[in-house]
């Protein structure tokens, strides 16, 4: 018994080396860890686990289907890169009596965020590159009951941003802004019940820094929660005002 | 294409800058019309460098200042020269304003927010009342240079309350400086909007630079307490208000006789009103001449009012009258002549005895600097004195005849 036992015990070790042999450092590889790459949280592998994208490509590539080829390059991000957001904040104003930081005036307002860097066809400034069209209205009305002005300040702005992400596939980030637009001020100067109105319309330029986010509600839909938090500097004509708020508002 | 980029930049840039500030400068500002309204009025501002922090030769407004008096400040108590005194009770000398504008199709810039139209105002109030003084008065500009005017500041007199004032407008010594206070239970014209306030508040300035010799801490003030005092700041109220009568007579609304009419109403204005014969009575008689200052506070309007209102009826009839009546007070003020001493030199030999500083003596001064040739206003301005406020003409005179024989005493019962 001892005799055959021993020589089959090595035999079949030997002959097991080459089905189990594996790297030191590499783990064994059980099922489980096997799952697609759609489970890793990236906005790039949203799509669903049953399709089989490589055969899609294939395909439309064998039949030369140009147009089709493009529209399903985009697959892997279903998102479109737009954002509607809704504002509110504080618009400290540059301030005619001299106070030292400003007079802070409630502000709202509204934007549109599309994400331009998806055009350029670089993965690095896929998202990274955006650009908001805003629209902002703070008011106060001053004085006394004889003579009061009531001052509603519009801003409205196109501004470039460069957003730098937490990660490769990070749903957050901090930006810079760049842009400008137009401000337009109406005035009007009650005194004992007449009226005068004074508007005019000055350059705007805007430029700030702020946190974005762009969060996933759901993981059956592309429908995200946009947020912001923002330090917004806007020079109206010669006028330096600053705005802190945050906005929110849906991505898709 | 690059140079319409370049010219479209280059007009943002021109147009985000401030409005350029000529000399005069045309703008827009409330001024009361003759139906006694505040109607937004094109202007010309001759004095402004700089028409976006409201600064010139006659007065530089600053925002966010913080002024406190404060008798237990051990800075206070530190100081020993006038101007660390200043330096301790003003906490923070703020900042310019910033005005903001629209401009117009003709190029005149049009205040853009409630603030900036009562900068505005004020700005051009205060140029009014430099104006009349140097034009009408007759006072060397250099005499009056460019004073700081803090606007919207907290002023907090401790002593009183911890609250800071409001509702209010002054020219505080201490500090060499005007304060247009915030408003809060005034609902009528900002007090820096009544060209008659403003006027009467640079009357102070006048004053204080020619009576006080432009001291922070006049010394009639700081050490008399009695008589003198009382005597000494009606005269300081009474006049102020004359100045702000003559100076109305220049504007579109005309003669006013009623200082804060736009700005409060009731019993405060109607007691203020010049043209009414107000008398002084016996118990403010005697409260002038006899009572402390501390108890006395207040009643130095009354007084004022008397007085302003008897040099009011002697030059009504003319803007010749006006002119030269207000150039003999303003010369009253200060005349080193021994002959016809000024108020400022009265108050001098008066300093260690207050109760030589009477009111009888201080208005024959101001009769002594009415030139010869005005007879009839002499006269009238001697009757005046001594019926409204009861002044005996040979006190007015003093044995030299600087009142008329022809003087005479009226009836006269209104006391306020």
């Amino acid at each position: 018994m001892h005799s055959w036992l021993l020589p089959c015990l090595l035999g079949g070790l030997a002959l097991a080396a080459p089905t189990f042999a594996q790297d030191e450092d590499t783990p064994y590889a059980y099922p489980d860890d096997e799952k697609p790459e759609q489970t890793r949280g990236s906005r790039r592998h949203r799509t669903e686990p049953e399709e089989d994208m490589a055969s899609d490509f294939r395909r439309i590539s064998e039949e030369g289907d140009e147009e089709d080829f493009e529209r399903l390059s985009r697959m892997d991000d279903p998102n479109t890169g737009v954002a509607f957001e809704a504002l509110g904040g504080a618009m400290v104003v540059s301030s005619p009596r001299g106070q030292l930081l400003g007079d802070f005036l409630p502000a709202v307002g509204g934007r549109f965020t599309w994400e331009y860097g998806r055009l350029l066809g670089v993965e690095a400034l896929r998202e990274s590159l955006w650009f908001d069209v805003r629209y902002t209205y703070a008011g106060v009305r001053e004085g006394t009951k004889l003579i009061v002005g009531d001052t509603r300040l519009h801003y409205a702005t196109i501004a470039p941003a460069y957003e730098l992400m937490f990660g490769e596939s990070s749903e957050y980030g901090v930006y810079a802004q760049v842009g400008g637009g137009i401000a337009y001020e109406h005035t009007t100067l009650e005194i004992g019940g007449k009226v005068t109105p004074v508007d005019g319309v000055k350059p705007l330029i805007q430029y700030g820094v702020g946190l974005r986010g762009r969060t996933k509600v759901s993981s059956e839909s592309n429908v995200r929660l946009a947020w912001r938090v923002e330090l917004m500097r806007f020079r109206r004509g010669y006028l330096d005002d600053t705005f802190v708020g945050a906005s929110l508002g849906t991505a898709f | 294409m690059a140079r319409k980029l370049t010219a479209a930049a280059l007009a943002t840039l021109a147009l985000s800058c401030a409005p350029e500030t000529q000399k005069p400068m045309k703008v827009r500002a409330l001024v009361l019309s003759s139906n006694g309204e505040y109607v937004p009025t094109e202007v010309e501002l001759k004095t402004v460098t700089d028409i976006v922090s409201m600064e010139g030769q006659v007065v530089r407004l600053q925002g966010g200042a913080h002024i406190r008096m404060d008798s237990e400040d051990p800075e206070l108590h530190a100081a020993r020269t006038e101007e660390a005194f200043g330096r301790a009770l003003l906490k923070d000398a703020g900042r310019p304003v910033t005005a903001n504008y629209i401009t117009d199709d003709q190029g005149v810039p049009w205040p853009a927010d409630f603030h900036t139209w009562n900068l505005v105002t004020t700005y051009y109030n205060f140029e009014r009342a430099w104006d009349y003084f140097t034009q009408v008065a007759a006072m060397p500009p250099a005499e009056l240079p460019r004073t700081t005017a803090y606007y919207f500041p907290e002023f907090v007199l401790a002593d009183s309350s911890d609250q800071p004032q409001r509702d209010n407008a002054i020219f505080f010594a201490p500090v060499k400086a005007f304060m247009v206070l915030p408003f809060e239970a005034l609902q009528k014209a900002p007090l820096a909007i009544n060209a008659g306030i403003i006027t009467h508040e640079y009357a102070h300035l006048v004053f204080n630079r020619r009576v006080y010799d432009g001291r922070a801490l006049p010394e009639p003030l700081g050490n008399w307490t009695g008589a003198g005092l009382n005597v000494i700041k009606s005269l300081d109220e009474g006049l102020a208000d004359f100045h702000a009568y003559v100076a109305s007579c220049q504007t579109s609304f005309g003669c006013n006789t009623r200082v804060l009419a736009t700005s409060f109403e009731g019993p405060s204005v109607e007691d203020r009103d010049l043209s009414k014969s107000w008398c002084m009575g016996q118990e403010l008689y005697q409260q002038l001449h006899t009572a402390s200052f501390s108890t006395f506070a207040g009643r130095e309007y009354q007084v004022g009012t008397i007085l302003a209102s008897a040099l009011y009826k002697a030059s009504a009839a003319s803007a010749g009258d006006r002119q030269v009546l207000a150039r003999a007070v303003v010369a009253a003020y200060s005349n080193t002549d021994p002959a016809k001493p000024g108020l400022a030199q009265l108050a001098r030999m008066a300093l260690d005895d207050p109760q030589k500083f009477t009111l009888a003596r201080a208005l024959r001064a101001i009769v002594q600097h009415i030139p010869s040739g005005h007879d009839a206003l002499k006269h009238t301005v001697c009757s005046n004195f001594a019926t409204h406020l009861r002044i005996p003409v040979t006190d007015l005179s003093g044995g030299e005849g600087d009142c008329p024989e022809s003087t005479t005493i009226n009836d006269c019962s209104m006391t306020p």
